[in-house]
């Protein structure tokens, strides 16, 4: 179920959610990586909390409270990552606060209320960890092609220069078209062609 | 004056939310289907990031800063945004009864939208006055709206264009007008240094 997610109902290349960090911010691995580990922890933490209150609070104040749980763990990340990762929480920016509203958590968190508690974290899970992976693979491309380093070390010694496009937004809406117009490419060629299932 | 002129091209053109910071794409993308109702939303998000920021800076100001709670902004600055988002999507459908878009749809624009809780957080890290911040937020709501009538144009192009190749259709090729419309507005960025150095 963990894998499906990941792969067949990713998130932001097949549901197209929770595009601005994945445009913004993923212009190195390493702020990719905090961001990716940041959501994943907001969102089963979230689950958890909403899982075991559902009994306590209304179904016309879930979203909210939802909200203010989510708010809540994106404090905690912020700390963190101000206290361990000072650098990366710079380039970060107010990123980092904005996990709270992103659409992919506050989409996925209603689930716990209705469904059992296992199901609601691997779903949490499996979405954390496709959104993760989309980070990832954008922070490599746009780092190696916009820096010519890769988690901060040096990968190239001499080659083509460095496309500083490639840091900025455009470049982030480029390599994603290029990765969602690739998923699908992959999804008529390899899967099941089931067209309704991807983005219409 | 002068500084608010400044402050209010820079946040339309130069730093636009949308196109520039990257705040806010997935309702521009999703929801920008015709211009006149791109204008709308945008308003809509406009007054909602107006009101925002005027009800957080002065919280900021006067209640945080003061006894160095700057770390509880997220926790109050995020439900806070998102009751004022609710009482405007309430008020929208109370004013204007045949505005009908679906379920949902003005709720996760103005409720859980990153471009209005951005610029509410944006705009108390910058040392701006209460009419400063107010007015970069007007601002900021004129860049949104006028990216979302840009690209509801583009779109409109887009969708009446033959020869996409299929796996760019949709979506991904949206993407790619939409980095076009960003280095557009990216170039803004030298003419406004010069007009106000």
């Amino acid at each position: 179920m963990v894998g499906k997610k990941i792969l067949q109902e990713n998130p932001v290349l097949v549901s197209i959610a929770g595009l601005c960090p994945a445009v913004a911010i993923t212009t190195t691995v390493a702020n990719s990586l905090v961001l990716g580990v940041g959501t994943i922890f907001v969102m089963l933490l979230t689950i958890l909390l909403s899982y075991l209150l559902r009994n306590i609070i209304a179904d016309q104040f879930a979203t909210g409270f939802h909200i203010i749980a989510a708010a809540g763990f994106t404090t905690v990340v912020q700390l963190v990552v101000d206290a361990y990762f000072p650098e990366v929480s710079a380039s970060l920016g107010i990123f980092i606060a904005l996990i709270a509203v992103n659409c992919i958590v506050i989409e996925n968190v209603g689930f716990a209320r209705k469904k059992i508690l296992s199901d609601a974290l691997k779903n949490g899970l499996g979405i954390g960890l496709g959104f993760m992976l989309v980070l990832l693979i954008m922070g490599a491309i746009r780092e190696i092609g916009g820096a010519g380093t890769f988690l901060g070390y040096k990968i190239l010694e001499s080659g083509p220069a460095p496309n500083s496009l490639l840091m900025l937004v455009p470049g982030g809406l480029l390599v994603l078209s290029a990765l969602c117009a690739f998923t699908r490419w992959f999804h008529l060629r390899f899967g099941k062609a089931r067209k309704g299932a991807l983005h219409s | 004056m002068r500084d608010i002129i400044v402050i209010m091209v820079s946040m339309v053109l130069v730093n636009n939310l949308v196109l520039v910071q990257g705040l806010g794409i997935c309702p521009t993308i999703k929801l920008s289907v015709n211009a006149r109702r791109s204008a709308a939303l945008g308003s809509f998000v406009g007054i909602g990031m107006v009101a925002a920021t005027a009800v957080t800076w002065p919280i900021d100001k006067y209640l945080l800063k003061p006894f160095d709670l700057e770390y509880f902004r997220i926790l109050i600055f995020v439900p806070l945004v998102c009751l004022v988002g609710y009482l405007i999507v309430k008020l929208v459908y109370k004013l204007i009864p045949t505005f009908c878009l679906g379920a949902g749809c003005l709720n996760s624009l103005l409720m859980t939208n990153c471009a209005v809780v951005g610029i509410a957080l944006l705009s108390v890290q910058k040392d701006y006055t209460y009419f400063q911040a107010v007015m970069g937020a007007v601002g900021a709501g004129v860049g949104f709206a006028l990216v979302m009538v840009l690209f509801a144009g583009m779109r409109y192009r887009i969708d009446r264009t033959k020869g996409i190749p299929q796996v760019f259709q949709g979506i991904p090729v949206y993407l790619v007008a939409a980095a076009m419309l960003s280095v557009v507005l990216i170039g803004f960025s030298s003419v406004a240094v010069g007009i106000f150095a």
